[in-house]
């Protein structure tokens, strides 16, 4: 028994064979395994060709590198400022209004304060010398439109090239020089831009004129910051005056000097001393906060033991284990504490609250707290402006980078092992990278996509479970715009949920992070492959 | 259906619009093309109005206007493009994959591949699979529109299939020269 050629079977399963040829081959078929098998290929195939014709038929061109990149970095660079501005109004009020719900503890809001908040402060004060973040900013966005415009790698090179020397200009760097680990600005000394300084050791004795950013084991100020200082080190210390705001995290912050703007610090202990003021407002996420000295607006705290000897201009508003106030405090608003017991709560006789007490237990009103939150207006009112966010960055990113919304998670839980691994491995390289003084500009990028990434997880997820809820599948705008407000409604109402919003929450960022891992891989592959 | 004087319904020529777009995409290879393309053969179609018989179905004779006119196009285009590569239905160097690349389920990205691979075929082969796979037509019609045999039409198809098969594959390896 021959079996019949490739040809042969091609024009039997087009249903073309003559009748006496046909007759043969479908004799044939009942007995030959192979053969049928072959045939039943090619009558797929054929029927698999003709659904995928009917769609190349009729699919609506893709856009594709339709956007002009100068178009897209106005609107970014005009919504940016836009969000500057407002912030920065927003704080420059002596007070907040109570409905708008600001939680100044809020990572996201931190963060977005301290990528933008010190930019426009330099333009407000008219200094000339350009805002740090800003450059970022303009060589990650140069970056993209490097991928995304490539017709040849000698110009993605050298614009990339030029996205990294943009960056440079408007920051001196230094690092500690041969044989010691110590960088020092000197008494006398003044750096005319923004210092980044990374070290083992970072002392301040001279002149910043623009903002401190620095990276070290142990930084401390003793001279003069004109900006602001942004600290990532073990222990800071501030016996100077810094002009602008602190941003920081560290295990100690030590305030001994004069902070003119806010202090916003993320520690294990904080400590406003005796002498020391900061004209503004103090938001502390730490362990121990303890206020000695003269904070001139709102303390806001969220930790496990509080103690305020000094003085509060504003209201304090503390989220602690336990609180205690000396005879010497004094609290020129409010006092708000949010307490496990009234007991937690030790006032002195001495000390002297102008505003109102309230001290809220949770084991009383625990529950309802809960529910409370739910009431409050400002809740809707913020969760509309994340979802409105949400859509906008939607819309953008398919716009300009349609390929890194098509992946589809084939494997659920491979993509969720590689987004867990993202997770988890890339702060660490990140540190590793940083702290080998050539990996840190590297590292500083990598770092800035990775937070990216953590919110845009949040944006493919939710456009995969509308897609799958909608069973559509998203090829014009407006379907996906319906199958993004769809997942991103499921995702805010799952979030709020005690234990499941959690678990959800985790899911979304693990999952999310292996689709953008796998998305820009994709990326890469197209501008590496088909052109 | 159509009134006496007025031709077909809206409906009727939106959904002949389309179906002639389609088939003038997947022929002449680009969209902007088969916008033309789609704008020339209704100019036509109003010209012969006359003597189209009313009692017809309006989609597959304005279909028929339509494979005509790609087909010309493409006649035209090959003899005016002297640089053109000349088309070679040759053996292929590369050992031909089984029927599998085409007939898993499509994603997006495959999609964009087949499309990709189909418009860089040749021009008879990609013509012989439109009509037989997107059109239908038996290969008695291809082979008029080709001028050739049935048999003719059957070895075009066969190889046509491979070619598309291989290139797809080739774009999946990460480039086509």
């Amino acid at each position: 028994m021959t079996c019949f050629d490739e040809l042969t079977l091609s024009i039997y399963g087009d249903g073309e064979l003559p009748p006496g040829e046909a007759q043969l081959v479908h004799s044939h078929l009942a007995l030959c395994e192979s053969c049928r098998a072959r045939v039943a290929a090619l009558r797929t195939e054929s029927l698999s060709l003709g659904a995928t014709l009917r769609e190349v038929a009729y699919e609506l061109p893709a856009r594709e590198a339709a956007s002009p990149i100068w178009v897209f970095l106005a609107v970014a660079a005009a919504a940016l400022v836009g969000v500057a501005v407002s912030l920065d109004a927003l704080r420059q009020l002596a007070f907040v209004p109570e409905w708008l719900g600001l939680d100044p503890l809020d990572p996201v809001v931190t963060l977005a304060f301290l990528f933008l908040d010190s930019g426009l402060t330099r333009l407000q004060e008219g200094v000339p010398s350009m805002p740090p973040m800003l450059p970022i900013l303009v060589m990650v966005l140069l970056a993209f439109g490097a991928l995304r415009l490539v017709r040849g790698r000698a110009a993605a090179m050298a614009l990339l090239l030029a996205s990294l020397a943009t960056a440079a200009q408007a920051t001196e760097v230094r690092f500690p020089a041969k044989g010691s680990n110590t960088v020092v600005i000197g008494p006398g000394e003044t750096v005319d831009d923004t210092l980044l300084a990374a070290g083992d050791t970072i002392v301040i004795r001279g002149r910043i004129e623009g903002d401190l950013i620095a990276l070290g084991r142990e930084t401390r100020v003793e001279g003069e910051v004109a900006g602001s200082v942004h600290c990532l080190a073990k222990r800071l210390e501030i016996t100077g005056t810094v002009q602008g705001d602190v941003y920081t995290m560290n295990e100690t912050l030590s305030l001994r000097g004069r902070v003119k703007r806010s202090a916003h610090a993320m520690t294990q202990n904080t400590e406003l001393e005796a002498a020391a003021t900061v004209e503004r407002d103090l938001f502390a996420l730490a362990r121990e906060v303890r206020v000695a000295g003269n904070l001139g607006r709102r303390l806001s705290a969220s930790t496990q033991f509080a103690e305020i000897t000094g003085t509060v201009g504003g209201k304090a508003e503390v989220n602690a284990e336990r609180i205690h106030l000396s005879d010497s405090a004094r609290i020129a608003g409010d006092l708000r504490a949010n307490l496990p017991t009234k007991e937690s709560a030790s006032i002195g006789t001495g000390a002297r609250i102008e505003g109102q007490t309230h001290i809220d237990s949770h084991q009383v009103h625990g529950p309802r707290n809960e529910v409370r939150r739910f009431l409050d207006p400002s809740f809707y009112l913020w969760q509309s402006l994340w979802l409105a966010a949400a859509l906008l960055c939607g819309s953008l990113l398919r716009w300009f980078a349609p390929v890194l919304l098509e992946e589809r998670p084939t494997s659920l839980l491979h993509t969720a092992g590689v987004g867990f691994i993202a997770l988890v491995v890339t702060p660490v390289a990140v540190v590793l990278a940083g702290l080998t003084v050539v990996g840190l500009p590297s590292a500083l990028l990598v770092l800035g996509g990775w937070t990216a990434a953590l919110y845009l997880a949040g944006i493919l997820v939710s456009a995969w479970i509308g897609r799958r809820l909608l069973r559509r599948e998203t090829n014009d705008t407006q379907t996906f715009l319906l199958a993004l407000l769809v997942g991103q409604v499921v995702l805010r109402v799952v979030k709020p949920l005690p234990w499941l919003g959690s678990l959800a929450g985790f899911a979304v960022l693990v999952l999310g992070l292996g689709l953008a891992v796998a998305a820009g891989q994709a990326a890469l592959a197209r501008v590496r492959g088909l052109r | 259906m159509s009134t006496e004087n007025e031709g077909p319904e809206p409906a009727v020529i939106d959904e002949a619009r389309r179906r002639v777009f389609g088939l003038c995409r997947l022929l002449l290879g680009s969209v902007e093309e088969a916008e033309d393309a789609t704008n020339e053969v209704f100019v036509r179609a109003q010209r012969s109005l006359d003597s189209y018989d009313r009692s017809a179905p309006f989609v597959p004779w304005a279909l028929a206007i339509a494979r005509n006119h790609c087909l010309d196009t493409l006649r035209r285009r090959r003899i005016e493009n002297r640089l053109f590569v000349p088309e070679t239905d040759d053996e292929a160097p590369y050992a031909s994959p089984a029927p599998s690349p085409l007939g898993e389920l499509m994603g997006k990205e495959e999609r964009a591949r087949v499309r990709e691979a189909l418009d860089s075929l040749p021009e008879r082969s990609r013509i012989a699979l439109v009509l037989r796979y997107f059109e239908e037509s038996d290969y008695a019609a291809i082979g008029l529109a080709l001028g050739l045999t049935s048999q003719g039409v059957g070895t075009l198809l066969f190889r046509a299939k491979r070619q598309l098969r291989e290139r797809v594959a080739l774009l999946e390896s990460g480039g086509l020269a």
